[in-house]
């Protein structure tokens, strides 16, 4: 018998895309459902709203990203007397709406619901079920930031409470959100870590050729500097220590504007080799700079597990982390990766120094990371961890 | 009770002390608002105000900072009236300029600048401090010393 499995999330979203990837198989029929709309998933069959319903061959599918709202959906949410809530930088007027969500479950009558990410996704769900009975089992999963920063901001607290009265299975991707959704009233059955991507083939993944790290002369940075990415206080840190680095190519990737410029400025002022890559359309490209990396320094004021640099312990560049995360979870602080206080740039620049310098420390550490990464972020082993949550969501229908 | 209040009138009092948190054109709040949970963590007591623009990224980091500072964080602007500051805190890639860097200048008794990529020459103005904004840790230390609560006589005098 077929599984209909309802997937509410960001659908170009690589976790997604991978997550779902890794748990469909050929008793599953998933309907991804996107969040936002105008964002489905690139080079997925879209099946529209009108043509939507519950006998859809197993396999994946994405509703068509511009039927998740409608023209009177705003006019819907001011009759129910619901304020959408979202990430700050998200217009409310391209989030999905409960009604047309509403409308996919009783079109396609799942035998699942699984949110991923909650400021878009989770209160979206959340707002269904105020509306009606709740009808299928819920589960949920918590990404990066979601509970840590927001949680600690009134408005997303209280929306966020709302969210964890009618989760059933929480599955969060650090161990730090699983006190944080008790917290937040969340009563269900604590479930395994899980990454956010679930998991990878890491041998596909590391089948490309790269020099042990301690043979290779460049560094990555992380691109990101915005609402909680602060990557420009990982190039003050290398300023720091600008003349060890002199020998290394800085690379970054995905650069924000903000670094693409301080980039330039550090190429024309100092001897430093520095080059920011902009937005690289395939993922596979980022790999490539990561196995030919010693290291990656990635700082961030919250996070959840950053799947970057899961990707970097897989293809040998030693991580260099924010503490607001879970890296220490997956490496051994001070010995195969280092957790970094994100405000402390002389703090981040010593932790770079000693990767830079310890030979034998990165070598060793590359080794140990990948047999972490194979045995934690194995597709095959956590697809059949995610599966067997989905059963016991069944089971209690 | 005269001398109660006289005492609490010369009593050393915190300082208030106008931030820039202004992210982008040069200007690197994020950075000083890293540097200040240096202080933060100190324990350090100040009243802040805040120079920002309405971007939502910056507007979260406040908030955050609200709440780590149990502090309300006013919002400053050249249109605000007549408020003095003991020190103007600024972090920008090169010596800023514009308006209101002029006028938050004008209302600051002292300017504390953290400086990634100054121009060559540049030299502190009068009234001013230049640090190197690179280590954020060094330029937390060096603004605790000077944000001891004021004496009693600074206080009367306001600033």
């Amino acid at each position: 018998m077929t599984t209909r499995l309802l997937v509410i999330g960001l659908a170009n979203s690589p976790h997604l895309h991978r997550w779902v990837r890794a748990v469909a198989d050929a008793d599953i029929s998933v309907l991804v459902f996107p969040a936002l709309q105008g964002q489905g998933w690139d080079g997925l069959d879209t099946v529209s709203m009108a043509e939507l319903q519950e006998d859809l061959p197993p396999g994946i599918h994405c509703l068509d990203a511009r039927d998740v709202r409608g023209d009177d959906s705003a006019a819907i949410d001011r009759d129910w007397r619901f304020q959408p809530l979202t990430h700050q930088f998200v217009p409310v007027g391209a989030l999905a709406a409960a009604d047309r969500l509403a409308e996919a479950v009783t079109r396609f009558r799942p035998d699942l619901l699984h949110s991923m990410e909650s400021q878009i996704a989770g209160y979206i769900v959340a707002e269904l079920w105020r509306r009606q009975p709740r009808s299928l089992p819920w589960i949920h999963s918590t990404w990066g930031s979601d509970l840590a920063l927001y949680g600690s901001l009134p408005d997303h607290e209280i929306r966020l409470r709302a969210m964890f009265r009618g989760v059933d299975f929480h599955l969060a991707d650090c161990r730090n959100d699983l006190g944080l959704a008790r917290k937040l009233g969340y009563i269900g059955p604590e479930l395994p870590v899980l990454p956010s991507s679930c998991g990878i083939d890491v041998a596909q993944l590391t089948a490309r050729p790269s020099l042990p790290p301690s043979q290779r002369r460049q560094i990555l940075v992380k691109g990101y500097q915005n609402w909680a990415g602060r990557n420009l206080s990982a190039l003050s840190a290398l300023m720091l220590i600008a003349k060890e680095v002199e020998p290394y190519e800085i690379v970054i990737p995905n650069a924000d504007a903000a670094l693409r410029e301080w980039a330039g400025i550090m190429a024309n002022r100092t001897a430093l080799k520095v080059t920011a890559l902009p937005r690289l359309p395939e993922p596979e490209n980022v790999l490539t700079e990561l196995a030919r990396s010693r290291l990656l320094v990635s700082l961030s004021i919250s996070d959840g597990l950053p799947t970057m640099m899961l990707e970097a312990m897989a293809l040998g560049a030693f991580p260099i982390q924010s503490g607001a995360g879970c890296g220490c979870d997956w490496f051994e602080d001070g010995v195969t990766g280092f957790s970094v206080p994100v405000n402390d740039t002389a703090a981040v620049a010593d932790a770079i120094s000693r990767a830079l310098r310890d030979d034998r420390m990165v070598d060793a550490a590359a080794t140990r990371n990948l047999a972490t990464v194979s045995e934690r972020w194995d597709a095959a082993t956590n697809a059949a961890i995610a599966r067997a949550v989905y059963r016991r969501g069944m089971e209690g229908r | 009770m005269l001398i109660g209040a006289i005492r609490d009138m010369v009593a050393p009092g915190p300082q208030r002390v106008l931030l820039d948190l202004r992210e982008g054109g040069g200007m690197r709040g994020f950075h000083l608002t890293a540097s200040l949970s240096h202080l933060m963590a100190h324990g350090v007591e100040a009243e802040f105000w805040a120079i920002h623009a309405d971007k939502d990224d910056v507007l979260l980091e406040l908030e955050l900072m609200r709440r780590r500072s149990d502090q309300l964080i006013l919002r400053w602007t050249p249109n605000v009236p007549a408020v003095r500051f003991s020190y103007y805190v600024a972090m920008a890639d090169a010596l800023p300029h514009g308006s209101t860097w002029d006028a938050a200048r004008r209302c600051c008794r002292h300017a504390i600048l953290g400086l990634m990529f100054p121009d060559p020459g540049t030299r502190p103005k009068k009234n001013m401090t230049i640090l190197d904004g690179h280590d954020l840790r060094a330029f937390a230390m060096s603004l605790e010393t000077r944000l001891q609560p004021r004496t009693g006589l600074r206080r009367l005098l306001g600033a």
